[in-house]
């Protein structure tokens, strides 16, 4: 009896290895094969952070995936495929990012992925993606290590990652050299962090001094001791990398106590946070690096307008938009939906974009995006939302170091 | 530093010590006398605040509207605490099992949460103040918000209203009687279920409030719940569980206190609350003390005396 009861705890210890092997890809002869099959869907999988810390616009990016998905349907699909668009909340955790991942690869049979917000689950995502699976994962986020591995990585990345973002505001703050106090102000997150190293070194042997840094709540509600203190050091130009609805907190706060009449601001400035301000800040200097339709005059900035004006213009939709034409074009640049070709296609090439015909760097594989840089001025006979004007577009190439 | 920025820094803590001690007031008053620790007093606020941007998207950011907002909201959030107290809460207070309240108030502010989504969406918002509002004054050189000063007079004004309410009111005298003794206040002829559904309303209606203060004030988003659910039980632990003036003199420690360590570094002025509450309990202790209020060390008595052999005594 004691013998029988041991035997079949040792089946049931047997069954559960085999199953967490089985759930966990290892011990599969390989990953599925290369090519998906002729006729077959191309399925891709989107990891939309519908819940977690940046849900604010996660229907934003599953609009955008949505119409790139169908108007590439509309045109026939992609080498005889019809496109599939799977959607998977990744909740801008890791863990859950990657086991959505892994599923999608194990039981959809995706070979083609895009999405989140979070640079955390995209790093997680590309390491999972990169061997054995061979998934290639077009994706939007700050953070630079994501990409860091080199040009056998699978990973895409739609937007400037956050070295980009600091050597551009350098450029910017270096190209006033009359202003030599320069307070910084910025998300108490990763990438807060990241800017701000990337702006401070970007800054040497400039002249200029950086007078103070503070490191804002994320998701804080009230900003006016942070406020008051910079404006206390009287610095002549503040630059600020808090972001979305932390941008509108900020600037409510900041106008009453004249943080944008006493210093030169020059901060990021979606255009989705700025329509949302009640009262924006006009006169200040922005940019954006989002795909907004209304700053680009591009055949696909047209189609996004297909969202509506509000969604087209918010950024979101237009990165996730992006991410989903970089998989065709690289299927269609490969002649095949092998990733590893389709990786080796795209790498070093140039692509359509909602910003135009940009190059993707064949050392990290990170997307030469441009950055809109303008004065915020309020709703007008040109454009009904808050918008830049003048604006120009900063070609970000010359901050690349490949 | 300079009185401009002495005078701009107390300021501001004072703000932040007002739309805290709102949510804190209502938690310690939901714990004073339901004992019922509510954990979904950040969802209330962030509620209050939604409530408002949709208020004020109906009336315009004109003074009605912002009337409306600061009358109505508190009271629409106050009916269904009254509501939610009447029929989940009142089941758990004979329990000994405290746990099913705790899990009760955090499956509300899920609740609560998951509404909140499906009526206005991931997508945060925002609302203007009437213009009059939306300003600054300039006392002795510092910069000082015009709607800064409406909150301070807010928070002066319902903390007045709380004292007033607890100890000028035959309402009040009833619920400090409560804390002490229900069964005694029942024997009375008192109907304590519908004063437990009061308290608990009003202390729902208080977070609501402080939602409402807030929303004009920054971006109406998710985060509020959890930006003020924190915060409060800080101020509520450091003032003493269930001790009003406490939660008060907590909450200005903190507020002042976080403002003027903004002025060295932002990162330590976010410790601020933790570095309060850490001190005053090491205190407390080093005093030889619990950190418990009055008002618990009654009721700890109370659960004493009741579970003492009949004929002895104590407490």
């Amino acid at each position: 009896m004691r013998r029988s009861a041991g035997a079949f705890l040792g089946a049931i210890a047997l069954a559960v290895l085999g199953a967490a092997l089985a759930l966990s890809g290892c011990g599969s002869s390989d990953s599925p094969s290369a090519e998906v099959a002729p006729g077959a869907p191309l399925k891709i999988g989107y990891l939309a952070s519908l819940t977690g810390f940046c849900s604010t616009f996660s229907q934003e990016y599953v609009k955008g995936a949505e119409l790139a998905v169908r108007l590439a349907n509309e045109r026939g699909g992609v080498l005889g495929h019809k496109l599939q668009l799977i959607v998977r909340d990744d909740r801008a955790t890791p863990t859950v990012g990657v086991a959505q991942a892994r599923d999608l690869v194990l039981s959809d049979g995706v070979r083609f992925l895009a999405g989140t917000c979070s640079s955390a689950v995209g790093k997680s995502v590309e390491q999972l993606v990169a061997n054995p699976s061979h998934v290639i994962y077009a994706l939007g986020v700050s953070d630079p290590t994501v990409f860091s591995a080199g040009p056998e990585i699978y990973a895409f990345n739609t937007i400037p990652t956050a070295q980009i973002e600091g050597r551009n505001a350098a450029a910017y703050i270096r190209a006033h050299p009359r202003w030599k106090r320069i307070a910084v102000m910025s998300e108490d997150y990763s990438y807060g962090y990241q800017v701000t190293a990337a702006f401070r070194q970007a800054m040497r042997g400039s002249g200029q001094t950086i007078i103070s840094q503070d490191y804002l709540p994320s998701g804080g509600s009230d900003y006016t001791p942070y406020i008051e203190k910079v404006l206390a050091e009287r610095p002549e130009a503040v630059y600020s990398t808090v972001i979305t609805e932390d941008t509108v907190t900020l600037v409510k706060q900041g106008l009453p106590l004249g943080l944008f009449d006493k210093t030169n601001f020059f901060g990021i400035m979606d255009y989705a946070t700025i329509d949302a301000m009640p009262q924006p800040p006009v006169g200040v200097e922005g940019y954006t690096f989002y795909p907004s339709s209304s700053i680009y005059h591009t055949p696909f900035a047209r189609e996004l307008e297909a969202l509506g004006p509000a969604v087209a213009n918010g950024g979101a939709a237009g990165d996730a938009f992006n991410q989903i034409q970089l998989i065709v074009q690289g299927i269609e640049k490969a002649g095949t939906t092998d990733p590893t070709k389709v990786r080796d296609a795209l790498a070093g090439s140039k692509v359509q974009t909602v910003q135009g015909r940009v190059e993707i760097h064949k050392c990290n594989h990170e997307v030469a995006m441009p950055i809109a840089v303008g004065t915020i001025v309020g709703p007008n006979h040109a454009l009904e939302f808050a918008h830049f004007e003048p604006l120009r577009l900063v070609d970000t190439n010359k901050y690349f170091e490949c | 530093m300079s009185l401009a920025t002495f005078i701009g820094q107390l300021f501001a803590g004072l703000g932040l010590a007002f739309v805290l001690f709102f949510t804190a007031a209502g938690l310690n008053l939901v714990w004073g006398v339901l004992g019922v620790m509510n954990f979904a007093a950040g969802a209330v606020y962030m509620l209050g605040a939604y409530l408002t941007t949709s208020v004020i998207a109906r009336l315009g950011a004109s003074a009605l509207g912002w009337t409306v907002a600061l009358i109505a909201v508190p009271l629409a959030v106050a009916a269904l605490g009254a509501v939610a107290e009447v029929a989940l809460l009142r089941r758990t207070y004979r329990e000994e099992d405290e746990n099913r309240q705790f899990m009760l108030t955090l499956a509300l502010s899920y609740l609560i949460a998951g509404g909140v989504v499906l009526v206005w969406g991931t997508h945060f918002r925002t609302v203007s103040l009437p213009r009059a509002l939306s300003g600054s004054w300039s006392v002795l050189g510092a910069t000082l918000p015009v709607y800064t000063f409406v909150t301070i007079a807010l928070g002066l004004a319902v903390t007045v209203a709380i004292w007033f309410g607890l100890y000028r009111t035959r309402a009040g005298l009833l619920t400090r009687a409560a804390v002490d003794d229900r069964e005694m206040l029942a024997v009375l002829g008192v109907n304590v279920d519908r004063l437990y559904s009061a308290v608990f309303a009003v202390g729902i209606g208080l977070g609501a409030l402080g939602g409402v203060l807030v929303a004009p004030q920054g971006a109406v988003s998710s985060n509020l719940e959890t930006t003020a659910l924190v915060p409060a039980f800080i101020v509520v632990v450091t003032g003493g569980l269930g001790n009003m003036p406490g939660a008060l003199m907590a909450a200005l420690a903190i507020g002042i206190l976080e403002s003027f360590a903004a002025l060295h570094d932002a990162t330590l002025a976010q410790l601020t609350p933790y570095v309060v509450m850490s001190v005053v309990l090491g205190a407390r202790a080093l005093a030889g003390r619990r950190g418990w209020s009055a008002a618990a060390q009654l009721r700890a008595r109370r659960t004493r005396r009741e579970r003492a052999p009949a004929g002895s005594t104590a407490g």
